[in-house]
């Protein structure tokens, strides 16, 4: 047999029988039982509100349907029917819940200005939101290091210390290989605690197999081919177990804890967010001055957008819907740039949140995870101008209604826009992961020069 | 020989190998800088907070009072703002204030939701915590128990030491007690520099009154020094039970990474899922449902409203609505916005009673995961947690309703019922309408039903306490 391969099943064997690597990948796959349990129930809930907006929406229209058997203007129908729309839900929204439980699933709108009802919060509890999900992204991330860390950083010192360092080394043909296959071992029995919960998770949680799950199971392995590097270096720089054990704690405390809290204090101070609050506070206020200014004000300021109606009647009565909603209108246009800036200052504070999580793995594999799952702000900002974009067709359904003074009937229900939620790739470069490539090059070039420069030259 | 006699050189000689430790002062520094940049970026932030908070509160106001003439009713859909401001102590400990919406609008008809919170508009990457000084207290201070006595008993039995002092008959209990008020009096500047952020947070938040303040610094100060005691009591209960540092280390860094990390968690997880809040559109479609069982507030024919048409006509002695005195649809408007506004409070109160049981569940979680306990009397202490948040909505909701009526009063007897909505109210009425100023939550109320996290601190510190005292080395 290959001795390498022979190598191989002996540590295998080795550590299989060690109660302490049972214990630690028991814990870690039980953990990872509640992850993919907690995941599944969050995100079923989302679901099943998404589900039910139809009938809501159904409901609502029918109650309408009640109250204008006849008909009624169609501005009026417009003014009472709120339109759902949600942000669909991927099957890896289960592994990597991201922003999903801050973020609302469903926004419901209506012809009035869009910027007063786009940011309309979900329910939450903050107290649970604040303590963070335990998804399998978070398993992955933040506990399956640690068992690699402690089942590896002591390879050398623990023989070391008990004095049988040299004597294994010495029976070893290639004592380098010997490091590696343990260390290899160890990485491999953690990868495939991870990898079982993912097809667990797949199988039960029906997660379907597409590129987008293949490239989610790729991303962990390489994840963990960081750390297996990372503990692969503690392992061989330390001298002694009470040294790898400190070096191993202090990496994991450093990268799983401390980093990202000092990251998110340090961006939230650095880029602070006031813009939806400006945007609040101006839209209702152009909004309103619409009522105390003469209306050929606010179509003058309305025409240069949709010209098509520029030739509708003038409005001579105190109150018309098309004026009506060309306020609103005008009030949305008087806040597009304070809206812009709003999206563009999360996108700075996103790009921030990035560059620092470089220094931090598990705050950047949280990121791939939920790159992947669309779970993360650019996927909530894209459905922001998705509803956006909806609210546009509802203008496109009711406006010709609405500026040629129509009715609408019961029975003209049905011919309503719906929201169809957008396909949208995932975007994953494989360039975007080049700090995690980078960083085991960097780590396996110094573990390959300190193991040098501990057994020397490889012999053979 | 007294038995307690070698009490006090054992405790001097701790503390003393303790303090020349190379990395003790290293460790006091970081410590200290952690802190200091926690509480720095946090008041910097608060501030920020706090100041735009106003501004925009004026602005909101100036806005108010530069209406031009308007009907009453157009203002009340007008509406105005209530702006939450950062927790009374949230540079010390930000509790959830991150994940509160911050702008909530206030108009006729409608109980909305504050919306902007700043966790909606950051990445999940960083949701493992935000460094304050809470965070450092709560997460950190630990782990610098653990470094400074993991070996602290282990030590002895490693060397074979022990052997020696039982020997020459110093008993167990002296030791354990000397080891720990020699740990102790190493922990006692960290635990300064924690008291000086404390109170230095306090200073730089500054809000609410001084005796208040004082109270809230005496109940994070208490349930810090239990909660640190606890973990000196384990570190050296656990070092002596291990014959090695390096044992004791490994399953000291296991516990903590269980206790600070996993758990709080895997508490959360579990209260959401045992206690589901309903979704935003359920419990909106519920209430809207409710609402329109009321009537239409906007149609005086309304058939839900003829019993107060009646009783209206009755009151004022006429026969027909055009007869009476004052404006009937402001009165059906009245009406409508009382019932509907009792509907939102009851929606409301269940929500947050709902949200209670979810942080109850948490809360008992502190008994397997004593941070738990600790983060929640900080933020209850430090006016950030649930409650506070729930009483800000709360508040604006009585503002709002009692900012509606009073604009439907000056619709029933200012507005003459023909031409109703050709009329105007002159631009000076609107001045003299009040601010928004919630009231911080009573520390009393914030910290009603919180015995179980005392009791769970207490435990906390009484399980590994009595432990140690009693405990047996292991042989080396």
């Amino acid at each position: 047999m290959n001795p390498t391969l022979s190598l191989f099943i002996w540590e295998t064997r080795r550590l299989l029988r060690t109660p302490a690597a049972w214990i630690a990948l028991g814990s870690l796959l039980i953990a990872g039982l509640f992850a993919l349990g907690s995941g599944a129930a969050k995100i079923s809930r989302q679901e099943k509100e998404i589900g039910q907006l139809a009938a809501q929406h159904a409901a609502g229209l029918q109650r309408l349907a009640g109250h204008f058997h006849d008909g009624t203007h169609a501005g009026e129908i417009a003014y009472y029917t709120f339109f759902p729309s949600h942000q669909p839900l991927t099957d890896l929204a289960r592994f990597s819940i991201g922003l999903r439980d801050v973020a609302p699933s469903a926004v419901w709108v209506r012809l009035l200005g869009i910027e007063a009802q786009l940011y309309e919060a979900g329910i939450g509890n903050p107290t649970l939101q604040a303590l963070g999900h335990f998804d399998l992204a978070f398993l992955v991330c933040a506990l399956a290091p640690l068992v690699l860390l402690m089942l590896a950083h002591d390879l050398l010192t623990r023989e070391q210390q008990q004095g049988i360092l040299t004597l294994v080394s010495a029976q070893a043909r290639w004592p380098h290989r010997l490091f590696l296959v343990r260390l290899l071992v160890r990485a491999l029995a953690v990868g495939a605690v991870c990898t079982a919960l993912f097809a667990v998770g797949c199988a039960t949680l029906r997660v379907s197999l597409d590129p987008a799950a293949w490239g989610w199971l790729a991303d962990l392995w390489l994840y963990l081919a960081w750390w297996t590097a990372a503990a692969g270096l503690i392992a061989v720089a330390c001298r002694s177990v009470s040294a790898s054990l400190t070096a191993a704690a202090t990496t994991w405390i450093a990268t799983v804890v401390l980093l990202p809290a000092i990251f998110n204090l340090a961006v939230v101070a650095a880029y602070p967010v006031s813009e939806g609050l400006e945007l609040t506070v101006r839209q209702r206020q152009e909004v309103h001055a619409g009522w105390d200014k003469p209306k050929e004000q606010t179509f003058a300021r309305f025409f240069p957008g949709r010209p098509e109606w520029k030739d509708t009647a003038p409005v001579t009565t105190r109150f018309a819907y098309k004026w009506y909603y060309a306020m609103h209108e005008v009030g949305d246009l008087s806040v597009a740039r304070e809206a812009t800036a709003y999206r563009e200052r999360l996108l700075a504070r996103q790009a921030a949140i990035e560059r620092l999580a470089w220094l931090a793995p598990p705050a950047f594999g949280q990121i791939l995870f939920s790159r992947r799952a669309q779970t993360d702000l650019d996927a909530h900002l894209d459905h922001l101008a998705h509803v956006r974009a909806f609210h546009e067709r509802l203008k496109g359904f009711f406006y010709p209604l609405v500026f040629a003074e129509q009715n609408l009937k019961p029975a003209d229900f049905s011919r309503l826009p719906s929201f169809v939620p957008a396909v949208r790739e995932a975007h994953s470069s494989t360039g975007g992961r080049l700090p995690l490539f980078a960083g085991i090059v960097v780590l396996a070039a110094f573990t390959r020069r300190k193991l040098h420069a501990r057994f020397g030259a490889a012999r053979a | 020989m007294s038995p307690m006699r070698p009490f006090l050189p054992i405790a001097r000689a701790e503390w003393r190998l303790l303090v020349r430790r190379r990395g003790y002062a290293t460790l006091l520094v970081a410590f200290t800088v952690l802190l200091g940049i926690g509480l720095g970026l946090g008041a910097l932030r608060q501030g920020r907070e706090r100041a735009q908070q106003a501004s925009y509160q004026k602005l909101v106001r100036d806005q108010w009072d530069h209406q031009p003439d308007r009907h009453p009713h157009r203002v009340a859909h007008y509406g105005t703002f209530a702006f939450k401001a950062p927790g009374a102590l949230a540079a010390f400990d930000p509790g959830v204030d991150s994940y509160a919406g911050r702008v909530l609008f206030l108009e006729a008809h409608r109980q909305n939701s504050a919306n902007f919170a700043e966790a909606g508009a950051l990445s999940s990457a960083f949701r493992l915590g935000e460094l304050s000084p809470a965070f450092v207290l709560q997460t950190l201070l630990p782990l610098v128990v653990i470094i400074l006595g993991y070996r602290c008993m282990a030590r002895e039995t490693e060397s074979g030491r022990l052997r020696l002092l039982l020997g020459q008959g110093v008993s167990m209990r002296v030791l354990a007690l000397g080891k720990t008020a020699g740990l102790g009096l190493g922990l006692v500047p960290f635990l300064a520099v924690a008291g000086a952020a404390l109170i230095a947070g306090v200073f730089l938040s500054a809000s609410g009154e001084a005796s208040a303040l004082f109270s809230r610094i005496a109940v994070i100060g208490a349930a810090l020094l239990l909660y640190a005691i606890g973990w000196l009591a384990l570190t050296l209960w656990i070092s002596a039970r291990s014959n090695a540092g390096a044992t004791a280390l490994a399953i000291l860094a296991a516990v903590w990474a269980a206790t600070c990390v996993v758990l709080p968690r895997g508490a959360a997880a579990w209260a959401d899922a045992r206690h589901p809040l309903p979704t935003k559109s359920e419990f909106t479609a519920r209430l809207q449902d409710e609402v329109h069982r009321l009537g239409d507030s906007h149609n005086p024919d309304d058939s839900t409203f003829t019993a107060l048409r009646r009783e209206t006509l009755a009151r004022h002695g006429v026969t027909k609505i055009e007869d009476l005195p004052v404006n009937y649809s402001a009165v059906v408007m009245q009406r409508s916005e009382e019932l509907s506004s009792g509907l939102f409070a009851r929606h409301y109160d269940e929500l947050t009673a709902a949200m209670e049981r979810q942080n109850t569940l948490v809360r008992r979680a502190a008994f397997v995961a004593p941070i738990l306990g600790f983060s929640a009397l900080s933020a209850a202490a430090s006016g950030t947690d649930l409650r506070s948040v729930a009483a800000f909505q709360r508040e604006a909701e009585s503002f709002r309703y009692a900012f509606v009526q009073r604009l439907n009063d000056l619709h029933r007897d200012e507005i003459r019922q023909q031409d109703d909505k050709l009329q105007r109210l002159g631009a000076g009425t609107w001045r003299e309408f009040p601010d928004f100023h919630p009231s911080a939550l009573s520390l009393k109320s914030a910290l009603a039903g919180s015995a179980g996290s005392w009791f769970a601190l207490a435990l906390w510190v009484l399980i590994p306490g009595v432990a140690l005292v009693r405990t047996r080395f292991r042989r080396a």
